[in-house]
């Protein structure tokens, strides 16, 4: 049902270039695109903001190239990590926060540890860990979504989360706190 | 089971509830889409300005081309001689006056509002 009202609406867009149709699109999926790229970024609002709207923009340029073989939103987190990942390429290294330095975070409380614990992952595995533990997706939509291959996908989790869990486990988190 | 294997399970226990903050949390809006409507490329306007300009420019090349200044000259000649010749003078007056004074009346009230 999802899945037809966003090709009704991008079937919108795409034909009648109907703003209308794109705002509820944005919308509808700003939240999980935004935190996805302030996961990428360890905290950088102001920044992730900026890929975010990058990615809707390219997003609405390209929506005739939606084929629907895969969700809109999985499309959409493919353009935002590939937006996140052109940003990356061209900037100055010094202008993303190191692993082991975290920005500040617009999730609080519990999220600026989550921030902090990201900083030491490669970009790679934090992007599966967080499309994984935080939106919920299933190995195959993170190989769609990072065009990687299947097992690539899995080998990055199985690192990502073997770090993590040293971490939490080295920091005293119990699962408690 | 392996002790890699409950290493592993405990893993995920842990990092699920550690990540269970950030799975809940929505990010408010705040005028986000708007920015992004504004900024989106409007093709069809940009569309119209170029379709606009190429009409423009093929007028004037016809114009140029046709020397079609004659026929708008001979045009604006022959229809002011009509209209010269067609212009009765009393009527012609006592319309100008009608005009006149409704002129005078208009300007005096304004006058009058902006004194007020």
């Amino acid at each position: 049902m999802e899945s037809l009202s966003d090709i009704s609406l991008v079937t919108q867009v795409a034909v009648f270039r109907n703003r209308r149709a794109y705002d509820r699109l944005v919308r509808k999926y700003q939240s999980p695109v935004r935190r996805f790229l302030l996961s990428l970024t360890l905290g950088n609002e102001a920044l992730s903001d900026d890929l975010a709207q990058d990615t809707f923009l390219k997003a609405y340029e390209h929506i005739t190239q939606f084929k629907n073989i895969s969700s809109f939103r999985t499309w959409l987190f493919r353009i935002a990590y590939n937006v996140f990942y052109d940003y990356r390429r061209k900037a100055a290294p010094s202008s993303l926060p190191q692993p082991g330095e975290a920005g500040e975070g617009r999730l609080e409380g519990a999220s600026l540890d989550i921030q902090t614990a990201l900083a030491i992952l490669r970009e790679e595995e934090r992007a599966c860990v967080t499309l994984q533990l935080v939106d919920g997706y299933r190995i195959e939509e993170i190989a769609q979504m990072l065009m990687m291959p299947v097992n690539t996908v899995k080998s990055h989790l199985r690192r990502g989360k073997e770090k993590l869990t040293d971490y939490l486990k080295r920091n005293g988190y119990d699962g408690n706190k | 089971m392996t002790e890699t294997d409950g290493k592993a399970a405990i893993d995920d226990r842990l990092l699920q509830q550690f990540f269970a903050a950030a799975r809940q949390k929505e990010i408010a809006d705040d005028g986000f889409t708007e920015r992004v409507i504004e900024r989106l490329p409007d093709r069809a306007l940009r569309q119209s300005y170029v379709w606009t300009a190429c009409c423009v420019v093929l007028g004037l090349v016809l114009f140029v081309a046709f020397q079609g200044w004659q026929p708008l000259a001979l045009g604006l000649l022959s229809m002011t001689r009509m209209l010269v010749a067609e212009v009765r003078p009393v009527p012609f007056f006592m319309t100008a006056g009608v005009l006149s004074c409704l002129a005078l009346l208009a300007f005096v009230q304004r006058f009058e509002r902006m004194l007020a």
